[in-house]
């Protein structure tokens, strides 16, 4: 392993970006970034979507060529800008997606492109056992090489697709959101690796959205916003305001009293959904609730809990198996809504925790995905494009969605605009009763704060909002109510202004021992 | 939401930004959109026909282009049921050999001494009645689609041989001479297959329920959290599918004057290069029925050519095959390519108004 600890340049960096310009047709992707790694050193790198980290990166690794600007890696000046290039002067990266060959072993994983062979040149499975061993013993990875691979979880497929890269005597590893799959503890695990990495000299990028993450690991911090490097600091020293502030350009509160600032105070009026007692399977045991107009109500409970189910009953996606679920919107019906096509048109909107597969269509226009809803409520034979369009534009207008053009498709636009555009398809068709499964995951800050105040604001206009949410700092910050659950059972109710997030979670814990 | 509505929009976009004038041609969303990906059909098909005809000048004669347009009905009636079945992301492999077996059941009826009418509307109901069984497997019981229309492929071309006692029945005058009739000044057959065509397109463009059959195809479950009705649309694809391939063997009879329990073989997948061709993705979502039906023509003008060009039988699948790589090539590279420069086009057009720059939109690419 001594080909590990290969010198760097002159300053000791194995990684070096000079001044890489880089535009796409239309879009200037890359301003003047320059960006260093030293041996040993864990580099965070930080920003928005679409701020160029990945366009940095894949300069760095040659996956694009940069129209100006120089990478050197391990002090060699990168000449061919392809992938190969930047592997064999030491360069690797980890992607977030799993990089495993599932019907090999551990140890032909670890070894995949370079597994020794024997006197004849034939491969021999002890051999490559032995060789993987000595190399993840000297990680400190504890797995055995023989296992297969498929039947490693995401943990530990990471920690191989590592010791691959390691193995190949990698100078600069891009760790690419590496904890985006993984828990608690197997990141704990992950980061004592990534430290035994950097003590024997390797240099590390480590993208992330954590900031917690950042500070537990990172030594310098380098935060990007539209294209430029904002800046580079050390990470201890740096406050997480001061941190967020150069990745938004200005600081986001997401404080409740920010969120709610200068809008007006909301008269809860009639209930708009009453659950009775209702059950699904063992997941859902025995929840009622109500919602009122003008008010937002939040269902919180650890992963399991039962929330993400009861929102789904709500909205009718599912049918319970024993209650009762009633809407006060829409018309008087002649018999209960069952299907989640009955809910729609009595006014209940859903947003789906998974808004990709299941909120938006993707390949679709913003048009078409507002005007869905309409597709669903409406019995008219004949389509208005005109009319479409019309009501997509004022829900662009109103939601302040960033489009250029209504006949964008959706997946070019980042995930606090996807939701928006699913909240204008019911606000277009006047649902009343808005259920929202994760109303923010994978939303940026300043996205999600639009958003917070737009669900406000719809509540102001008479509407019920039900949110399922696992982010304390999101319930304080929307809810007038906020039930508890756990095993499928509210176990505390407590007013908004009240729910601030170490109380919520002390009640989580609470119940999760009771 | 009047009272806030100024804070929660602030820095979002006034108006749509007047953005230099769009070129036909890279415009998205718009029937423009169909134009662009039918582009390369429709050069291939008017390069094919030209070179044809420069060596056997017969070629585009108005006869001539009738016979296609009845060698072609029985295909294209198929291509328009199948259009909305991969649109809305579902696919049927048993068309030929349903088409096989309603004609020779039709002849065998009519030799029985069943009256056209009778005749017509049992091939009817048959072809429904199967499309329905296959919609309620799939939208009720969970079955693929591709592997219960392999089964439903296998039984009907042994049912046809089978009835048939594996040879043609031929059928003098069947269904009143539908075959030779004249409407309108155009061959009969050559009138339903522009009219299926006409009504497809209609409902699956302009409809709510065209609009519903893109979205399930799309995301099923995007579409069913959304409230569309997905089982029933699926099992409405199905039957609708089904009534067009009645039709195509009450045509196919009348075309051959006979039910050849044979005549079906490989409809089916011609039928899907058809659609695919003419720029529908097999995953589901996207199509459209001008794309399908070009794709029709441009196998009826290849049989027709290979005819005029006098170059065997032998050679009719090698040369389909070879146009066929040649123009789905082409559509693959034109779609990617048209997406790109549209996307790219809108980008700009953003970052030049100023009232919308904002980094939070993620462009493609990037």
């Amino acid at each position: 392993m001594s080909d590990i600890l290969q010198p760097g340049d002159a300053h000791g960096d194995v990684l070096r970006l000079d001044r890489v310009t880089k535009s796409f047709p239309g879009v200037r992707a890359l301003r003047d970034a320059s960006f260093t790694v030293a041996s040993g050193e864990v580099h965070a790198l930080l920003g928005e979507n679409g701020a160029g980290k990945s366009t940095l990166m894949k300069i760095a690794c040659g996956a694009l060529a940069p129209d100006a600007g120089t990478v050197h890696i391990g002090g060699v000046a990168l000449g061919r800008h392809t992938p190969q290039a930047a592997r064999a002067l030491g360069l690797r990266v980890l992607h977030q997606e799993r990089q495993i060959a599932a019907h090999l072993s551990v140890a032909e994983n670890v070894l995949l492109d370079r597994v020794p062979t024997g006197p004849l040149g034939l491969v021999g499975r002890r051999r490559t056992e032995r060789a993987a061993r000595a190399l993840l013993d000297e990680l400190g990875i504890g797995l055995d090489p023989g296992r297969s691979a498929a039947d490693l979880n995401a943990a530990e497929a990471q920690l191989v697709a590592l010791a691959r890269a390691l193995s190949a005597g990698a100078t600069v590893l891009v760790l690419d959101e590496p904890t985006a799959s993984l828990q608690g503890d197997e990141v704990r695990v992950l980061f004592d690796i990534v430290r035994t990495l950097a003590g024997r000299g390797v240099g590390i990028v480590f993208i992330s959205h954590h900031l917690d993450e950042v500070y537990a690991i990172a030594d310098r911090v380098t935060v990007m916003r539209d294209g430029a490097v904002v800046g580079t600091v050390p990470a201890a020293g740096t406050r997480p305001d001061q941190l967020t502030a150069m990745i938004f350009g200005q600081s986001v509160d997401v404080s409740r009293a920010a969120v709610r600032a200068d809008l007006p105070v909301v008269v809860r009026g009639e209930p708009l959904v009453e659950v009775e007692n209702i059950h699904l399977g063992r997941t859902v045991n025995g929840v009622s609730l109500t919602v009122h107009a003008g008010e937002v109500v939040a269902l919180t409970g650890p992963l399991g809990s039962g929330a993400s189910e009861v929102a789904q009953l709500v909205a009718g996606a599912r049918g319970p198996s024993a209650g009762r679920i009633t809407h006060a919107t829409g018309a008087a019906r002649t018999r209960p809504p069952r299907t989640r096509r009955d809910h729609a048109r009595c006014g209940v909107a859903f947003l789906p925790a998974d808004r990709k597969h299941a909120g938006v269509l993707l390949e679709h226009s913003v048009t078409e995905n507002v005007a869905l809803g309409d597709r669903v409520t409406s019995r008219r034979v004949l389509l208005r494009r005109r009319e479409d369009r019309r009501r997509a534009a004022e829900q662009v207008h109103r939601l302040g969605i960033r489009v250029a053009d209504v006949r964008q498709r959706v997946q070019t636009l980042s995930g606090g605009n996807q939701q928006k555009v699913v909240l204008g398809r019911w606000l277009a068709v006047r649902s009343r009763v808005l259920v929202l499964d994760e109303p923010t995951a994978g939303v940026d800050v300043a996205a999600k704060v639009e958003i917070y105040r737009l669900l406000l604001a719809a509540a102001a206009d008479g509407a019920a909002v039900l949110i399922v949410s696992s982010d304390f700092e999101e319930i304080h910050a929307l809810a007038d109510r906020v039930l508890v659950v756990c095993d499928g059972r509210v176990v505390a109710e407590l007013p908004g202004h009240e729910a601030d997030p170490h109380r919520v979670m002390q009640i989580e814990m609470e119940g999760r021992s009771a | 939401m009047t009272v806030s509505e100024e804070q929660v929009t602030a820095g979002a976009l006034a108006e749509p930004p007047a953005g230099p004038r769009r070129s036909i041609l890279t415009r998205r969303g718009g029937p423009n959109d169909l134009l662009r990906s039918a582009l390369p059909l429709v050069v291939v098909i008017i390069a094919l026909s030209l070179f044809t005809n420069s060596h056997n000048a017969s070629f585009l004669t108005g006869d001539n282009i009738d016979n296609i347009l009845v060698q072609s009905a029985v295909l294209g009636i198929l291509v328009v049921g199948q259009t909305f079945l991969i649109i809305g992301g579902e696919v049927d492999l048993s068309v030929g050999s349903m088409v096989s077996f309603t004609s020779v059941l039709g002849a065998w009826m009519y030799t029985h001494g069943w009256s056209p009418v009778v005749v017509a509307v049992t091939l009817l109901v048959v072809g429904t009645g199967v499309g329905l069984l296959w919609g309620l497997l799939v939208a009720h019981v969970g079955v693929p689609s591709f592997i219960l229309t392999v089964g439903g492929l296998g039984f009907f071309s042994s049912l046809a041989l089978i009835l048939s006692q594996n040879r043609p029945i031929s059928v003098a005058s069947v269904l009143g001479d539908l075959g030779f009739a004249t409407w309108l000044g155009l061959p009969a057959l050559a009138v339903i297959f522009l009219a299926v065509c006409v009504v497809g397109a209609v409902v699956l463009h302009s409809t709510r329920f065209g609009r519903q059959v893109f979205a399930v195809g799309s995301s099923e479950q995007t579409a069913f959290l959304a409230g569309l009705p997905t089982k029933r649309i699926k099992v409405t694809l199905f039957v609708v599918n089904g009534l067009l391939v009645g039709l195509a063997g009450i045509v196919q009879l009348a075309r051959l004057s006979a039910g050849d329990p044979t005549s079906g073989a490989g409809l089916e997948l011609s039928c899907i290069a058809a659609v695919v061709l003419g720029g529908a993705a097999l995953t589901g979502g996207r199509g459209s029925m001008i794309g399908g039906l070009l794709g029709t023509l441009l196998f009826g003008v290849i049989s027709a050519s290979l005819v005029f060009l006098n170059i065997g039988g032998s050679w009719k699948d090698f040369v389909t095959g070879a146009v066929l790589i040649f123009a789905v090539t082409m559509a693959a590279a034109s779609y990617k390519r048209g997406r790109r420069s549209t996307d790219t086009a809108r980008t700009r057009r953003r970052l030049l108004s100023p009232a919308t720059g904002n980094s939070t939109t993620r462009t493609p690419r990037r």
